[in-house]
């Protein structure tokens, strides 16, 4: 109730005309993003986190929220009319919102996606309000050992959970990115590594340009590399885009078990909304009367999509404000964001910033607030945003590109930087090696490295405490299980043990 | 080095199940069911397309940007941009001018509202 009564006040201390008026224009711009295939809400994040910095911490923080609330609800725009999700997250939505735009009910499906990110959104708010504190207060046992084994098994479970077919793929990406945050000066003693000569690389690279670069140019470069997508919306905006009561009051248990699942997965390092949505759907089907329905245009599998989806937003919060690890891609840039604002995010928070956790909750609760209202009334306008041309649009998100990281440090290379990681990231996304990883590695390279070398300094050398501490067990226990799991004779094995109705 | 170690044993592991892969299909073990990737670099309107992007791009952020002034830079990148991607779609001579007239409105028009909305409205020093 304690919890309750902080949001209350939070939202209360957000009512300013100037606050609803950065609200508004974010989480239009977040929608407007995250409805254009190929941009995503991590690329809006990183770079509305560099073109912000100059606003005081609490606007800019409210600005970033905005825009990741907006920009995952936004992919379901184009999920819906060109069957082309707009990011990632949407992905799930496509199955069922395309066949219903095709069945000439657009309006409707974009009203049920509207109304389950909202209510997605609102039970990972509750959900971050009541899990946070607690979780911050048992991360202070956390010592130097623990957070090594954290740091591990934040980029093993990322790598084994969007690396797909290959977690392999995933594996690796999260060493690269571990490496790439082994370049500059080292944690505790700043001695510099890894700079090849460069003076400009002793300073270590920064993530927001190699973010900018590998979400931002590399998926201009994604888009210029795709066939155009045709739009699917012939006259179909004539119609009805108000949700239907009845759709959301049938769907209540799904809404409530979606959202839950959905924050659930926010909450493990590293994993993201598209996960959050496929695990929602997934057992919706699973659960349902009407399994059949699914990917033929069910309202059940697209409410649980979107409320999957959006829950991860504030689950991936949670670590990343308690912990200082991030539970998504947009959860790290969020992470630089805090730091560029003076904020630390980690343990301590509710210690020396007790009420930023409702402060962030407050955030989202008018971020969802927004895109309800928008949602709902400017279904016609994002339409004609999905006509923009590709060859239009796709210099001009370049341009933001260049200047975001130039405009954090004023050195030309950081723009290099990031137009280093943006070729890199496009063949790596070309061979299906996943994002996450790779920026979990880079955020969270300087954690592991710094809590390797101080849990030896603290044991005299000794490994021994990094294995016999009861929590550090149990990291390396999870560890162990993950990779296991993801070897294919496991696998093979673990599914010839477990009886057929099982499998 | 330990990191490059773990690198070095999962590239080496990711190599032999993409041998394996490969043999099974060499012996027939596996359907082919996918089409023969392309082994040109140019093979596809895709590739010439990401191509262009990508080195009129690195041109813009390496060599334009911080030679030029921003706004100049800017004009020449969008403009080249747009006018160098649409010339396939505008067949007729007709088109063409109105496509060179667009980009260039669109050029003079997005570099100076970029700069002056991010240099006056955010205080964000341009390169």
């Amino acid at each position: 109730m304690e919890g309750i009564a902080a949001l209350g006040a939070a939202i209360a201390a957000l009512m300013t005309p100037m606050a609803l008026f950065h609200v508004a224009w974010s989480t239009l711009l977040g929608i407007f993003v995250g409805s254009l295939p190929g941009l995503t809400a991590t690329m809006g994040v990183a770079l509305l986190t560099t073109l912000t910095y100059k606003l005081d911490g609490n606007t800019a923080i409210l600005v970033l929220m905005c825009m990741y609330v907006g920009a995952i609800y936004g992919g379901s725009r184009s999920a819906i009319l060109l069957n082309i999700p707009g990011t990632p997250a949407s992905a799930a939505t496509s199955l069922d919102g395309y066949p219903l735009a095709k069945a000439g009910q657009a309006g409707h499906a974009m009203a049920v996606a509207t109304t389950g990110s909202a209510l997605g959104t609102l039970v990972g708010i509750l959900l971050l309000v009541v899990l946070a504190p607690p979780l911050a207060a048992a991360a202070l046992a956390f010592g130097s050992f623990e957070y090594f084994w954290l740091a591990v098994f934040g980029i093993v479970i990322s790598g084994r959970l969007t690396g797909g077919a290959s977690p392999l793929k995933g594996y690796i990406a999260g060493v690269l990115g571990l490496l790439v945050a082994m370049i500059g000066s080292d944690g505790i003693h700043a001695h510099v590594r890894f700079d090849l000569g460069f003076d400009a690389m002793a300073g270590g690279i920064a993530l927001i340009p190699a973010m900018v670069g590998a979400f931002g140019f590399a998926e201009v470069l994604t888009v210029m590399f795709n066939p155009r997508a045709a739009m699917n919306t012939g006259n179909q905006m004539r119609q009805r885009t108000l949700p239907r009561l009845t759709d959301i009051v049938a769907n209540r248990l799904n809404v409530v078990r979606s959202g839950v699942i959905g924050t659930v997965v926010g909450i493990i390092p590293g994993v993201g909304e598209d996960i959050g949505a496929w695990a929602s759907y997934a057992a919706a089907r699973r659960m349902s009367r009407h399994p059949e329905r699914f990917g033929r245009g069910s309202i059940e599998g697209l409410i649980a999509a979107e409320t999957g989806n959006s829950a991860v937003v504030p689950g991936a919060l949670i670590p990343a404000l308690t912990l200082a690890v991030p539970g998504s891609a947009s959860a790290a840039v969020l992470i630089a964001a805090l730091y560029i604002h003076g904020i630390r995010p980690g343990p301590m928070i509710m210690i020396e910033q007790p009420d930023f956790i409702y402060s962030v909750a407050a955030m989202l609760v008018f971020a969802t607030v927004a895109i309800l209202l928008f949602g709902l009334s400017l279904t016609r306008l994002f339409v004609q945003i999905l006509r923009v041309p590709r060859e239009v649009l796709m210099p001009l998100v370049f341009v933001l590109c260049v200047i975001g990281p130039y405009a954090l440090t004023q050195r030309t290379f950081d723009i290099a930087v990031m137009v280093v990681f943006g070729l890199v990231g496009f063949v790596l996304r070309r061979m299906d090696y996943p994002m996450a990883p790779l920026v979990l590695g880079i955020i969270l390279g300087n954690l592991l490295d710094k809590s390797l070398r101080r849990g030896l300094t603290l044991s005299d050398g000794s490994l021994d405490p990094f294995f016999t501490r009861p929590v550090s067990l149990g990291f390396v226990a999870l560890i162990a299980g993950t990779v296991l799991v993801s070897m294919p004779p496991v696998r093979r094995a673990v599914a010839q043990l477990l009886p057929p109705r099982s499998r | 080095m330990l990191l490059g170690a773990i690198l070095a044993f999962l590239a080496s592991v990711l190599y032999l199940r993409a041998a394996g892969a490969d043999a099974s299909v060499a012996t027939g073990s596996r359907a082919l069911t996918d089409p023969e990737p392309d082994s040109t670099p140019c093979a596809s309107p895709s590739h010439a397309r990401v191509l262009t992007a990508g080195a009129w791009s690195v041109i813009y952020a390496l060599l334009l940007v911080g030679n030029l002034p921003f706004v100049i830079a800017t004009a020449l990148y969008i403009g080249g941009f747009v006018a160098g991607f649409g010339w396939d779609v505008a067949p007729t001579f007709r088109l063409r001018v109105l496509l060179l007239a667009r980009s260039l409105a669109l050029a003079v028009l997005g570099s100076w509202a970029i700069a002056t909305l991010f240099s006056e409205a955010f205080l964000v020093r341009l390169p």
